[in-house]
């Protein structure tokens, strides 16, 4: 469903509609404005002449109150052709709405004396007063020239009506910004404009002084019929799709097909009498909406949820307009005046309270809490316009500012005081690059997948400040970022342990996804990939490490303990304790983190055999050429070190040798280690089953090496070669370690 | 800084008196075992904590002549560092040896830094560590490749700062640097002496001359540190 407005963000759907409620207060001020002034307060009496004068000012101040006004005169005819311009006042004259009066022909006639009222009043000339001392029963004539009406003259019922008007069309044209595609939403929002434009108009007329011109007042009364007879669709319409659709989208029109003409047919006075057009119209469509909620709540008695949401909002609808109805229809039967427009209007602002407090309660229209933070921005945004006008309007009044001092107060003190109100409900927060990439390697580094979820969570709303995040089924779940909605939602993919999500209202619901959001969030997610796979390999290299550890105690310090527990001679189990702490540290420095080079690894070896054969009196001869300093692996240097350690037991348990020469060949990438002595060689047996060595074959298989001994009468020589991979040179020489 | 008690052993020492710093017993006695092998007749003094240790070298600051004393100083006690003992020991010119189980260079290079004559493993069998000790009595300290590349670096790294703070006394010589290179490389005192054509004694000389320097090196950087702090 392609809708223009889809594409406004529900901020700019809400304060547009709110300028236009303003707009409307505003055309009605000066409506109301527009017939000049007497400066009497006055109340009609049923079954009596003339109007009571409750309290004066202004050009006829010098009426005094509590007098009747019995007629007003405009200034003597200029030709004897011209009859008396002299007007009784009747009781009908104030009534508020003149849908109530009960024929058309009686609406004809107040319309007629309204505007010939309206025009002694308008005629710039002064007027003769006709009063009449209610106790005295003295008649006066006081003169009076009528003036332009002052705005403060506007009587509370008109404020108290636009106040109606505007919170109605907020609340209702909330609901409509959050859930534009929704029919009931939609239907709702009218509601609410269309009772603004009820009652805006209904406060010029029912607030006059004493008449407008009749034509405004047939126009303004069209209006207001207008618009109540909507609200009554809409209504209509609103129970037909709300909690459920009852019918096609279609049939939604049908309200608006049938009363639409029932409108125009009262507008041109073509029924039997007012009744037919007005109270009858707002009966019948209350009695339709009252029906519709009884149909859902048949359709929903399945659905608790949409029941519950059903009961509440028929609850505050219809207490709104039962009371609307019976507070101006049941006076009316009873001959009483009805009251006052205003307090009738008042009790549709229960249904919009009611509705308010349902989104809270009941989740209507599926909005939530977060619904009201939009309905605050645009509420402190109006006050923000307001504060301006009020500031335009105090500075133009008050004539003891001058201009220069106008300009001061306006550079020094307002300005700066409205740009930081504004900065305030208005700023977007965004992250910096440094800032985004730190709050990404948060995430990826939170300690548990909860909190890592959490930090997710909390950075999506950083960046989009959206009103509203909830997790789409998998079912919805994108493979990649992607604006939904028409931009009100951006859905992500499942990240950092949270499922797909959908983030709507971007900005507090006062902006929509763009193009540039798009690519933040790719660019957000490639980030997130980008950290969690450095992650991944970290935490691969610490499994990896563990493993390493795991595996060297076992095979090496395990083994080697072992043997030692089952030698019987204690010089023995010395000599294999002190290789299995010699094994240890091996395994403790490969934990430094500090990959040995070759050469460092050599001349670790060179060190540790040095002073062994030392310590047992036998000489050490190690032949080494120039070698490359690369960077050796550690399974390398250490199996290889450990190799060479047990050869060296070997030879010292057993060979009774004098030298020892040790000599290193580097050719194609194999190393060569040549061990020779100059003992008494080993037996047979001793070859084939020495334990050590059988060590010193698995050590050298281990990383891709072999052993081979030859032992004669001169010695054992045991030639030891191994793969070295082709490895990068390593960072520095040898003599820089750190 | 003091550097009237930093005299080197520049002749070989029979220290009359050994301590030994260790918690385990068994390992204390072999160790006291070990100095008396080594020197015979010497007088053995014992602690198991830092605590003890202190109070035994309060007793021996007023009664010996200091450089005939030898400590051998396990860095890990029970209630701290034995890094502060040596410290103590070489500001009251008692020769300190730490002796320990580990041989990662970091610990290894700090108990140097801290003034240590020498480092030895408690593992190696009674006859060597006798022999080490033999040894360090004649102010021949051993020295492992990954140290002497440590340390090699260490002293190439700062040079001026260090040296306008303590005279030119601790920047290595060339033939000092070439000493540290060879050891570096693996290479004994004899390989050493050996390929350079000197005397083992010339080069003991060298390894006793940059132990030295390293340990100056590491007050100078401390009194440095201690004056860009402001504490001095």
């Amino acid at each position: 469903m392609q809708n223009r407005l889809d594409t406004y963000s529900p901020g700019t759907m809400l304060l547009g509609a709110m300028l236009c409620g303003l707009a409307g207060i505003v055309l009605a001020v000066h409506l109301a404005l527009s017939t000049p002034w007497l400066g009497l307060t006055l109340q009609a009496q049923p079954g009596q002449a003339g109007l009571l004068v409750r309290h004066s000012t202004g050009p006829a101040a010098a009426v005094p109150a509590g007098t009747r006004l019995m007629a007003l005169e405009g200034p003597a005819p200029s030709s004897e052709a011209t009859p008396s311009r002299r007007m009784a006042l009747q009781a009908v004259d104030l009534i508020e709405e003149p849908d109530l009066l009960p024929t058309y022909a009686e609406v004809a006639e107040l319309l007629a004396r309204q505007s010939a009222l309206g025009q002694l009043l308008n005629s710039g000339e002064p007027l003769r007063l006709h009063i009449l001392h209610a106790e005295t029963g003295r008649a006066d004539v006081v003169q009076a020239l009528p003036e332009a009406t002052p705005l403060t003259s506007l009587p509370g019922v008109f404020w108290s009506l636009q106040l109606y008007g505007l919170c109605a069309i907020l609340l209702g044209c909330w609901v409509w910004a959050l859930r534009p595609r929704d029919w009931g939403a939609r239907a709702f929002g009218l509601t609410g404009f269309m009772l603004f434009v009820s009652a805006s108009a209904a406060a010029v007329y029912a607030s006059r002084e004493l008449a407008l011109d009749g034509g405004l007042f047939r126009m303004l009364s069209m209006v207001n019929h207008a618009g109540a007879t909507l609200f009554g669709c809409a209504l209509i319409m609103l129970f037909m799709a709300y909690p459920r659709m009852l019918l096609p989208a279609r049939w939604l029109a049908l309200p608006f097909v049938v009363y639409l003409p029932w409108l125009a047919l009262d507008s041109f006075h073509m029924l039997p009498s007012p009744f037919w057009g007005s109270s009858l119209i707002y009966a019948s469509q209350t009695l339709i909406a009252v029906a519709l909620a009884l149909f859902q709540w048949r359709h929903t008695r399945h659905n608790p949820v949409q029941r519950a949401a059903l009961r509440w909002m028929s609850l505050s609808t219809f207490t709104g307009c039962a009371l609307f109805i019976i507070s101006m229809a049941l006076p009316h039967l009873v001959g009483e005046m009805p009251m006052s427009q205003s307090a009738a209007f008042g009790f549709f602002m229960l249904m919009y309270a009611g509705l308010a407090m349902g989104v809270r309660q009941y989740r209507l229209f599926a909005l939530d809490e977060w619904a009201f933070r939009i309905l605050l921005y645009v509420l402190g945004a109006i006050a923000l316009l307001a504060l301006d006008a009020l500031f335009l309007f105090v500075l133009h009044l008050n004539a003891a500012i001058s201009l220069s001092l106008a300009l001061v107060i306006t550079g020094f003190a307002y300005l700066p005081l409205r740009n930081l109100l504004w900065g305030r409900l208005v700023n977007r927060q965004a992250l910096d690059q440094g800032q985004l990439f730190r709050a990404v390697l948060d995430v990826t580094l939170a300690p548990t997948r909860t909190l890592q979820a959490e930090r997710w969570l909390g950075l999506l709303q950083t960046m989009f400040t959206p009103l509203d995040i909830s997790a789409l089924p998998p079912a919805q779940a994108p493979a990649e970022p992607e604006i939904r909605e028409q931009g009100l939602a951006l859905a992500l993919p499942p990240d950092a342990g949270q499922p797909a999500l959908q983030l709507s209202y971007p900005w507090r619901g006062r902006g929509l996804f763009g193009p540039t959001h798009l690519q933040q969030a790719r660019e957000l997610l490639a980030l997130r990939q980008d950290t969690q796979a450095s992650r991944a390999a970290f935490e691969r290299g610490v499994a990896h490490e563990r493993r390493r550890i795991a595996q060297d105690l076992h095979d090496d310090v395990g083994a080697m303990l072992l043997t030692s527990l089952h030698q019987p001679d204690m010089g023995q189990v010395h000599q294999t304790l002190r290789s299995t702490i010699a094994e240890i540290r091996s395994i403790v420095s490969g934990l430094s983190g500090e990959t040995p080079s070759l050469a460092e690894a050599l001349a670790g070896m060179r060190y540790e055999a040095g002073q062994r054969l030392d310590a047992a009196g036998v000489a050490l001869q190690w032949q080494e050429p120039p070698l490359p300093d690369a960077a050796l692996d550690y399974r390398i240097a250490k199996n290889l070190s450990s190799a060479l350690r047990e050869m060296l037991s070997n030879t010292l348990r057993h060979a009774q040798a004098k030298a020892v020469r040790i000599a290193l060949r580097l050719e194609q990438n194999m190393l060569h280690m040549e061990i020779s002595d100059d003992g008494k060689g080993m037996d047979a047996a001793t070859q084939t089953a020495g334990h050590g060595l059988r060590n010193v074959q698995r050590r050298m298989a281990d990383i891709g090496g072999q052993a081979i001994t030859h032992s004669s009468a001169a010695g054992v020589c045991v030639h030891l070669s191994l793969p070295l991979p082709s490895v990068p040179p390593s960072r520095l020489p040898a003599q820089s370690p750190t | 800084m003091n550097g009237a008690n930093t005299t080197p052993p520049s002749q070989p020492i029979h220290p009359a008196t050994g301590i030994v710093v260790e918690d385990m017993p068994a390992t204390r006695e072999w160790l006291a075992q070990a100095l008396r092998q080594a020197f015979p007749g010497i007088g053995i003094h014992t602690a198991a904590t830092v605590e003890q240790a202190r109070t035994c070298l309060k007793g021996h600051a007023s009664r010996h002549h200091q450089a005939s004393v030898l400590a051998l100083i396990d860095l890990r006690l029970p209630d701290g560092s034995g890094l502060d003992i040596v410290r103590l020991c070489d500001r009251q010119g008692i020769v300190p040896v730490v002796t320990s189980i580990y041989d990662d260079d970091a610990s290894l290079f700090e108990a140097l830094e801290a003034g240590a004559q020498g480092y030895l493993l408690k593992d190696h069998p009674l006859p060597q560590l006798v022999h080490y000790l033999h040894r360090i009595g004649q102010g021949e300290p051993p020295l492992s490749p990954s140290i002497a590349r440590r340390i090699l670096a260490s002293l190439r790294g700062q040079p001026e700062e260090g040296a306008r703070a303590v005279g030119d006394s601790q920047g290595l010589t060339p033939r000092e640097a070439e000493v540290l290179r060879h050891i570096g490389q693996g290479l004994r005192v004899s390989d050493v002496a050996h390929a350079l054509s000197l005397t083992e004694h010339t080069v003991a000389g060298y390894v006793k001359n940059i132990y030295r320097k390293l340990n100056i090196s590491s007050r100078a950087q401390a009194a440095l540190e201690a004056a860009r702090r402001q504490l001095l």
